[in-house]
């Protein structure tokens, strides 16, 4: 498959309080505030994002054929997207015109399950600081860097 | 293939992917686990009520394991929910086979299964004859429906430990949740 670089992850839960964020290329921004900005931003474009989607399709849509969206994409970058049943939203943005970064959504979701779910120390719903699961991402996301 | 042909297919397929325990090990904890909780609280009532929040905080991890692993994403109704939990809930992380039967009304169906592991070597004495020994899994339904924004009541209302030849789960709709968010209102 061809190489896949993830340059920021968020992950979101139902409430829209953001568990993760985490930058793999430039710099975190360093201003707690504007950290927090970008979070709630993000998390609002998302939401709106798939509320206006499923507002102009072109044909009337049962509740279960809404479709969040997959990715949207600008000169600059790729914003991908996956929403489970249970509220959890997994964003991640990469230099356009990647492919197949459903498949690798999916399988973070998987080490979320595997690596903060299990963890008996960590309360579901809060901000996630595992070391454990840091590296099993950052394992992941340069194994799909090619 | 019908629907629940295929939810019964991929309980199959995900339950050989899931890494398994020893199921005596298991009975053997869960039955200390339950002993211990006899010891401390001595009161019948109040560990079926402790196992059941137990279940419920396993549940509300639970589901997610479940949606990693089978990709099911959204149930369309009531029904499939209940199908997804015995054919394909039940099947991927304790390994039996578990039928539904439809309620009362549209909002209550059980859960009925066999072999359950959890039981394994249990016999329930007199004294503890009010005991729902396997609560917990009552509670797992709830926190895991909880999570996909359904707030159901559960039951254990038979046990083949109690001398039912199945044991029976009965679970109740109460409401579903609607989507909101912090910072609406900001």
């Amino acid at each position: 498959m061809a190489p896949r670089k993830v340059d920021t992850l968020y992950i979101f839960a139902r409430d829209g309080s953001c568990l993760y964020l985490r930058k793999f290329a430039g710099e975190m921004k360093q201003d707690a505030k504007e950290v927090e900005i970008e979070k709630k931003n993000m998390f609002g474009l998302l939401f709106t994002l798939k509320t206006f989607v499923n507002s102009i399709t072109p044909r009337n849509l049962d509740e279960q054929e809404k479709e969040p969206i997959r990715y949207f994409q600008t000169a600059q970058y790729q914003l991908h997207y996956m929403e489970t049943a249970s509220g959890l939203r997994f964003a991640a943005s990469t230099p356009p015109n990647t492919r197949n970064m459903q498949v690798a959504l999916g399988r973070i979701y998987r080490l979320y399950v595997d690596y903060v779910l299990r963890n008996p120390s960590y309360r579901v719903g809060t901000v996630i600081n595992l070391a454990g699961f840091n590296q099993r991402v950052d394992a992941y996301v340069r194994e799909i860097a090619g | 293939m019908s629907l629940h042909t295929k939810m019964a297919r991929l309980g199959d397929s995900t339950f050989s992917t899931m890494e398994k325990v020893n199921s005596e090990l298991l009975a053997m904890t869960y039955g200390a686990l339950v002993t211990t909780l006899i010891k401390d609280f001595q009161d019948v009532k109040v560990v079926n009520t402790e196992l059941e929040k137990m279940g419920y905080n396993i549940g509300v991890r639970l589901i997610d394991e479940f949606l990693a692993k089978t990709g099911v994403t959204q149930c369309r109704n009531l029904k499939e929910t209940a199908h997804s939990i015995a054919k394909i809930g039940f099947k991927m992380f304790l390994g039996i086979n578990a039928e539904v039967t439809w309620g009362a009304d549209a909002r209550q169906f059980s859960i009925e299964f066999k072999g359950n592991p959890l039981i394994e070597f249990v016999e329930l004495p007199e004294k503890f004859k009010n005991l729902d020994y396997s609560n917990l899994l009552c509670g797992v339904i709830r926190g895991a429906l909880h999570m996909v924004q359904m707030v159901v009541t559960t039951e254990l209302r038979k046990s083949e430990l109690k001398g039912d030849p199945v044991s029976e789960i009965y679970v109740t709709l109460k409401q579903h949740l609607a989507e909101k968010f912090k910072g609406e209102d900001d």
